[in-house]
């Protein structure tokens, strides 16, 4: 299915999304699976000169340069601690059919492939924000801590609408 | 009067008129001729009433009132004649109330105010009433001021401004008079005020004009205040000096006392007088008890004096007796504690003689324990060397353990990875990768397992070598606190050896102690015999001496009592003549 699919028009909504969701921080986002090609290690990473700061630089992926965008950076998310070169940090390699060139963004930690109900997303919430904002709607996961349920926020960003405004892809 | 008018012209005729009538009469006019003898007639009657009202003013103006007009008369002249009577008998009236006056009665005065004025410039009446008014309030005053000094209120005066001219002159004399009596009356009673209350210095104050009469007065009472004061100060100066004990004090004549004084003067002489001659008396007494107690004095000091001698001599045999004694006891005292000691130093020395035996015995003990101690050490290293062997073998493998533990985190990471991109290419799939999607969701689910499992026993594992360190650390310690303890225990020993040795020395040195000290118990027991003979003899000496002291004592405080007594009589008769030399006589 081709990532331009979920574009807005309610009635055209599928019955489920599939997200990979990961982490920021402390908190949790989710970006669409099928903008998501792979998952990879955190690796030795080249910097470039003359780039905005949430360019992080390049690496070699399996003989391909992969252009690397610090997702932390990029979305003004405060860090917890300095998760640099932290073992949970990974690397989520975007579709190329999406970005045109290899394209990764660093995360602090992937934590899985997950499918929610239309009904778990709150889109209204989401328009209260700048409307040119990344956030898409947020995703109420309910949990089971001690008996008890709770629910989980998870902030669903489209990824496409941020490497646009970074001039990565052609509207 | 009815006929006044044709009388009237009558009368008013003039003398053209009569000789006009005269000449008609002459020719023979009957009615001027009655006309004529009618004013003949009346001309008559005229006459007469004037003379009489003339006589009745001629007495008038010489102020007797007492005649009247009495004719009738008609006419012009009848008036006349009433207003002289009224003129006389208001005059009458006038002359009875100035006589009222002068005998002193102004009963008239009300009758006079209510006729006030009997016409406008009618003085005669208002000064009538004025006169009478000033007389009626001087009188008032008068009365009043009268009255008020009849009671005593000397205090009471008129007020002048209600009194004019010469009135007013003669209050203000009334009220003179009353201060000229007033004021010396009120000095007088000032001063007879102090001398009831026993002043008598007080005098009259001279600044006050006092004359005539009223001087005599104040001279008198001065005079009382002078004479009472004089004979005062005489009776004090004289009693004063009786109470200082002078009783040469006399009145003094030329002080020119009298009356009453007198006799009281003369008494107080006499007290003087014969209170002199009884002190004299005693003075002579005294004096001769005085050298009779000075006497007896001298006699008893020396009786006393020979007393205190054998006195003292007798304490003195007294002292010394106690003195040898004391020594004695002393001597005694000191054989039974050197008997004691000795007694002491055998029992002390029978108790190191067993402590001596029971140390030599502990002290073996000590040296069989501590060779055992020592033995035990050795093994105690041996076993720490095992110890520590094996605490350093086991922190090798716990490194190794954290190897592996760290590898197998590794690949749970890497699993990890592989499940998450495993559930995206199967997600991707769609329904085709669904199975594999659960069955990559289950691995990843185990690597996460094994991963947290691999944390902890990171965690563990860091713990044990931490804690295997510190016990490497304390065997360390212990092994070094051994072979410490070791070398201590072979001191120990060699410490107990000496200590041996020396308890054998000391045993035998008690012995020899013991023997001397039977000896010298033997010694003390001979002495103390000796000086218990030497004891008795002294108690013997001692209660014969005591007894002459007793003796002697007694007698001596009898002659303490009689010099006591002696001395109580000497100060009673020197606080005598101290007390006589008081007296002036």
């Amino acid at each position: 299915m081709p990532a331009e699919n979920r574009h807005e028009d309610p009635a055209d909504l599928p019955e489920k999304i599939q997200v990979v969701e990961f982490l920021l921080g402390k908190e949790h986002y989710a970006i669409d699976l099928y903008d998501v090609k792979e998952v990879v290690d955190y690796t030795t990473i080249t910097r470039l000169p003359d780039t905005p700061t949430y360019i992080k630089g390049i690496m070699d992926l399996r003989g391909e340069i992969t252009t690397l965008i610090d997702l932390r950076e990029r979305l003004n998310v405060a860090a917890e601690k300095n998760h640099d070169g932290d073992d949970n940090q990974r690397i989520i390699v975007l579709d190329e059919k999406l970005t045109g060139v290899k394209m990764g963004v660093i995360v602090d930690d992937v934590l899985s492939v997950s499918t929610f109900d239309q009904a778990d997303v709150d889109r209204s919430s989401a328009s209260l924000y700048n409307d040119d904002a990344a956030v898409i709607g947020i995703i109420r996961k309910k949990v089971r801590v001690r008996d008890q349920e709770i629910s989980d926020l998870i902030v669903w960003i489209g990824i496409s609408r941020i490497l646009r405004d970074a001039g990565c892809i052609k509207s | 009067m009815d006929s006044a008018g044709p009388q009237d012209q009558a009368i008013g005729m003039d003398t053209q008129e009569i000789e006009t009538l005269f000449k008609n009469a002459e020719r023979g006019d009957i009615s001027s001729l009655n006309r004529i003898h009618e004013q003949f007639l009346r001309q008559n009657e005229t006459d007469r009433g004037l003379s009489e009202i003339q006589a009745v003013l001629a007495k008038m103006s010489v102020n007797d009132f007492t005649a009247t007009v009495t004719g009738k008369y008609s006419g012009s002249l009848a008036d006349t004649a009433r207003e002289v009577n009224t003129v006389q008998e208001r005059l009458l009236h006038l002359t009875a109330t100035a006589t009222h006056i002068a005998d002193g009665n102004i009963g008239d005065l009300e009758e006079f105010k209510k006729i006030g004025k009997r016409s406008d410039n009618d003085e005669m009446v208002p000064a009538f009433t004025r006169m009478m008014a000033s007389i009626s309030s001087m009188i008032a005053d008068v009365n009043r001021l009268s009255a008020a000094a009849k009671e005593g209120g000397l205090s009471v005066r008129a007020d002048v401004a209600r009194h004019q001219g010469e009135f007013r002159t003669i209050i203000e004399g009334v009220n003179a008079t009353l201060d000229a009596i007033t004021i010396p009356l009120n000095e007088a009673l000032r001063v007879s005020h102090e001398f009831s209350r026993g002043n008598f210095s007080a005098r009259m104050n001279q600044n006050i004009h006092i004359s005539g009469d009223l001087a005599k007065f104040r001279d008198a009472l001065d005079g009382i205040g002078s004479n009472v004061s004089a004979a005062i100060s005489e009776i004090t100066r004289v009693a004063d000096a009786y109470a200082k004990y002078d009783f040469t004090a006399r009145i003094d004549r030329s002080a020119n006392l009298s009356g009453d004084f007198v006799e009281l003067l003369t008494s107080l002489d006499k007290i003087g007088s014969e209170v002199s001659e009884a002190i004299a008396l005693v003075n002579v007494q005294v004096q001769n008890l005085t050298k009779e107690a000075g006497e007896t004095s001298a006699g008893l000091s020396q009786i006393s004096a020979g007393s205190e001698e054998i006195a003292k001599n007798t304490t003195h045999v007294h002292e010394n007796m106690e003195k040898g004694h004391d020594g004695i006891s002393q001597i005694s005292k000191a054989m039974e504690d050197l008997a004691a000691a000795v007694e002491e130093i055998t029992t002390n020395m029978e108790n190191v003689s067993t402590l001596a035996k029971k140390t030599k015995d502990l002290s073996t003990n000590g040296v069989d324990l501590s060779r055992k101690a020592n033995d035990s050490m050795g093994r105690i290293n041996d076993a720490t060397s095992v110890v520590n062997a094996s605490i350093t073998e086991i922190s090798a493998k716990m490194d190794e353990i954290g190897k592996i533990v760290g590898i197998i985190r590794d690949l749970a990471n890497q699993t990890n990875l592989l499940a998450l991109n495993a559930a995206i290419e199967a997600a991707r799939a769609g329904d085709a990768g669904r199975g594999f999607a659960v069955v990559a969701a289950e691995v990843k689910s185990l690597a996460q397992e094994s991963r947290t499992s691999a944390e902890n026993i990171e965690t563990m594992i860091g713990d044990l070598q931490k804690r295997s360190n510190h016990a490497a650390e304390a065997v360390t310690v212990a092994t070094k606190e051994v072979s410490t303890g070791s070398r201590d225990v072979e001191d120990t020993i060699k410490v107990f050896g000496q200590i041996v040795e020396s308890i054998e020395q000391v045993s035998r040195n008690t012995e020899e102690v013991a023997a001397a000290t039977q000896e010298q118990a033997a010694t003390t027991e001979e002495i103390t015999a000796s000086v218990n003979e030497v004891t008795k003899l002294f108690e013997e000496t001692e209660k014969e001496s005591s007894d002459t002291a007793a003796a002697t004592e007694e007698s001596l405080a009898s002659i303490e009592e009689i010099n006591t007594a002696m001395g109580d009589v000497s100060r009673v008769v020197s606080s005598l003549t101290t007390e006589m030399t008081k007296f002036a006589v």
